[in-house]
């Protein structure tokens, strides 16, 4: 393990967390010190349901170690006598597992009406991902029981999950094309779900699990047991999800041909949209505008999990007919499902030269088919910085990484943020996904006439938050601004408020006058560009010659 | 001048028996001696005391293991020759962590200011370096002393032993200050050859020969130091302990030691006497 200032995955009990948090009347419990409670406010802090997060720390303390006393039995019987769950998910924490204690037999001890699942979940083998999917899978395993189909066609959705990326607006996109269809939702799993729904699984004609990274090994478990075919597909973008519909009406009317039931029709298109009436995304057509034809040129890098990573590179190039510079996960374990589905998409393998493209030792990166494995952010900022991309599509970190190197960044993958459990209807699937997703790369990328001016005078004088207070107070007063007297005082000179720094150049009202016709928002930053350049020529007036001067020499 | 050792030994070796009489040694030199019970068992200083004495585990217990409540009286006992004497204790055989218990003790006497008000401290440890609980005494010792007889099984593990100094003299003072040979047997011809050999394989010496002697395993029923006990040749278990006693307190030779990998001395050793 390795001490690190952000990681992309949590840890294995987190990924217990996020299950038990999912589901009706499922607890987890966690034997763990102190410090490993710092899963449960994560809950609360970023998705902010009106319940407490479902998982309560049974708390090992150094009297613990130094008496072999054990807390655990005593914090069941406390967790069912207050909140009675018919399950309650036992594991140890990163610290614990050290102790090698058996905790079923523990577990066994505290005689609790709840049935009690002691989860194996070794944290120096397995992270977040891993063991949240693991624990789903067991849970479908020991839950699932054989029934009879329903009576009309209908399918499972598993996948969404607590803290999952805009799972709970994937929903209701996937809802709504389920009603669309007339096709029934079974089971929602893990979200949402008590142990009767998981019982009822296999009563569903099919099962959707779009999400490589939980819900796709219960959906095989469901297939090899009972029979239930799957749709693993992630209908992300407009011709994916277009596909994605053709073979969900296919292989429903499969279904429904072998057992006599109803056929489901795929109706027009239009009435997946919103309104009823116009195309189910905007996307095809705002492709083909002029204010897209500035993408063309654009390319853009994505690093993420697996499933957005691969749809969002392919939605960028195919459908908004983006370049891709390059792509990543820190999904270890998915690397080669992710290279398999990016072949062609990502460029000759320009970093298999790289000085970093042989470093497969453990945490270093490595390179699958071109792709960027790692799970160490700043491996991912270096590989930003050194590809220059017109647009990141990251995680929360990759964000922050492109604050810095002033490139714009859309985030598009987990680990969650607040920002991404907000309640407006921001889903990633669908045609709806291929709205939000196109009209995200469209307000983050700059564009057209910005971009001309960008590149006529260095930026967008849109500074970010670090130096933002200083650009207001410098920039947002208009010209006749005396210079501030903080800046005297922390230079070390003495305060003479009304005297202007004798570096700073006055300027003429003509020139003035031409100054406020820049627009708005470079406005300060022009007025920068020109009073630097008139410092350097030893200029004290800026008269509209300056003006042009600077202009010509700033590349204008 | 302070003198920290950390005494390690396979399990069954003599490590308490020896480090009580090195203690006693120390003490009798003029030495204020602090002789610290590393081992979950807690019956290091059994023989200076006479007494299974309370834990620091115990101690806790009694104030419900608010830590800033234990007075280090508590703690501290005095025995023979006025050797100070405590046990870290630890959790019941097969529960809790031995290793945890180790080394929060140690840290406990840091904070106490322990190790700066004594002349010798002697950590007396359990048999192997187990875990990082277990190696926390080489954190703060200037030299390890490893106690074994010349036979395979405890050289084997004094390598071990060697193996752990080594690795902790990369960030600790920590060097080897000697093997002491015990239960040397010169009635039957044991000897020391096998001892000598390993010793000067990994760059290190014998720095006391104990005698196999019944006088010793008397003394440690008894619950005494050797030199509370009446006997023949009593001067000649003695003599090694005061020897050592003043060899280790007059600057030692010492190295970082350089051990044999554990399948390289089940080859090398079948070629040695």
């Amino acid at each position: 393990m390795r001490l690190a200032l952000w990681m992309y995955e949590g840890t294995a009990h987190h990924g217990v967390g996020r299950i038990a948090n999912s589901m009706q009347k499922v607890h987890a419990v966690f034997h763990a010190p102190q410090g490993d409670d710092y899963v449960n406010p994560i809950f609360t802090m970023l998705e902010r349901t009106p319940a407490f997060p479902q998982m309560t720390t049974s708390v090992v303390s150094g009297r613990d170690l130094a008496q072999g006393t054990i807390r655990l039995p005593e914090t069941l019987r406390q967790v069912e006598a207050k909140l009675h769950p018919d399950l309650i998910i036992v594991c140890a924490s990163c610290s614990t597992i050290l102790l090698q204690e058996d905790l079923e037999v523990v577990a066994a001890n505290a005689h609790t009406q709840a049935e009690v699942l002691v989860y194996d979940a070794n944290p120096y083998r397995m992270a977040e991902v891993l063991s949240a999917d693991g624990l789903f899978t067991q849970l479908t395993k020991r839950y699932a029981r054989p029934q009879p189909l329903t009576a009309r066609p209908s399918v499972n959705i598993i996948g969404p999950a607590s803290l999952g990326f805009h799972v709970r607006t994937d929903l209701i996109c996937l809802r709504r094309i389920m009603q669309t269809l007339g096709v029934q939702v079974n089971v929602i799993a893990p979200l949402g779900a008590s142990l009767a729904d998981m019982a009822r699984l296999p009563a569903a004609w099919l099962n959707i699990a779009p999400y490589r990274e939980l819900g796709r090994k219960a959906a095989v478990y469901l297939e090899e047991q009972f029979g239930t075919p799957a749709l693993y597909d992630a209908p992300i973008g407009v011709q994916p999800t277009l596909a994605w519909l053709r073979r969900l009406v296919e292989m429903l009317n499969d279904v429904g041909a072998r057992v006599d039931g109803p056929a489901v029709d795929l109706p027009p298109l239009t009435a997946f949209s919103l309104d009823g009436m116009s195309a189910p995304s905007g996307v095809p057509w705002f492709a083909r505008t002029a204010d897209m034809d500035s993408f063309s040129s654009k390319n853009a890098f994505v690093f993420g999990d697996a499933t957005h990573t691969v749809g969002i590179v392919k939605f960028l190039h195919d459908e908004l007919g983006m370049d891709i510079a390059g792509a990543g996960t820190y999904l270890a374990h998915e690397a080669g499902w992710v290279a398999e589905q990016l072949v062609g998409y990502l460029p000759p393998t320009a970093d298999q030269e790289s000085p970093t493209a042989d470093r497969t030792a453990h945490g270093q990166p490595s390179s699958v088919g071109g792709l960027l494995v790692t799970d160490r952010f700043q491996d991912v900022a270096a590989r930003i910085a050194e590809l220059q991309p017109s647009l990141v599509c990251g995680t929360q970190m990759e964000r922050h990484s492109c604050r810095k190197l002033d490139i714009p960044c859309i985030v598009i993958a987990p680990p969650t943020h607040i920002e991404n459990h907000l309640l407006g209807y921001r889903p990633m699937l669908g045609f709806d996904g291929a709205d939000v997703i196109a009209d995200e790369v469209y307000t983050t990328t700059t564009l057209g006439l910005e971009k001309h001016l960008i590149d006529l005078f260095g930026d967008a004088g849109l500074e970010y938050e670090e130096n933002g207070g200083q650009e207001i107070g410098q920039d947002t007063p208009a010209l006749d601004t005396p210079p501030s007297q903080e800046n005297a005082v922390a230079s070390g000179a003495l305060p003479h408020p009304l005297t202007p720094k004798a570096q700073t150049p006055t300027w003429t009202p003509d020139a003035q006058a031409m100054l406020k016709k820049v627009p708005f928002f470079v406005r300060g930053r022009v007025q920068r560009n020109v009073e630097k350049y008139a410092t350097e020529q030893g200029v004290s007036d800026i008269t509209v010659d300056v003006l042009q001067a600077a202009k010509e020499a700033l590349g204008g | 001048m302070s003198l920290t050792l950390a005494v390690y030994g396979k399990g069954g070796i003599g490590k308490s028996t020896t480090s009580a009489n090195l203690s006693a040694a120390f003490a009798l030199q003029g030495a204020k001696v602090l002789q610290i019970g590393c081992d979950p068992k807690h019956d290091s200083t059994f023989p200076l005391t006479g007494t299974l004495q309370n834990t620091v585990i115990d101690v806790l217990t009694e104030v419900d293991f608010h830590i800033e409540d234990v007075d280090i009286d508590d703690v501290v006992k005095h025995g023979y020759a006025g050797v100070d004497t405590l046990e870290s204790g630890g959790p019941p055989a097969g529960s809790g962590c031995g290793g945890y218990v180790v080394g929060e003790t140690v840290k406990l006497l840091n904070e106490f200011g322990l190790y700066n008000k004594y002349d010798v401290i002697v950590f007396d440890v359990l048999g192997d370096v187990v875990c990082g609980g277990f190696s926390a005494p080489l954190n703060y010792a200037d030299f390890g002393v490893i106690i074994a007889c010349n036979d395979f099984d405890s050289i084997f593990a004094a390598n071990r032993l060697c193996l752990a100094i080594k690795q902790k003299s990369v960030r600790y003072k920590v060097k080897l200050a000697g093997i002491i040979a015990n239960r040397v047997d010169y009635e039957y011809g044991g000897g020391t050859a096998l001892l000598d050999e390993f010793a000067s394989t990994v760059g290190t010496e014998i720095i006391g020969k104990v005698p196999y002697h019944d006088l010793i395993r008397r003394s440690r029923l008894a619950g005494r130091t050797l030199f509370e006990m009446e006997g023949p040749d009593k001067e000649q278990c003695i003599a090694p302990f005061t020897h050592m006693a003043d060899y280790l307190l007059n600057q030692p030779r010492s190295e970082v030691p350089s051990p044999l990998g554990d399948r390289e001395i089940f080859n090398v050793i079948g070629g040695w006497k």
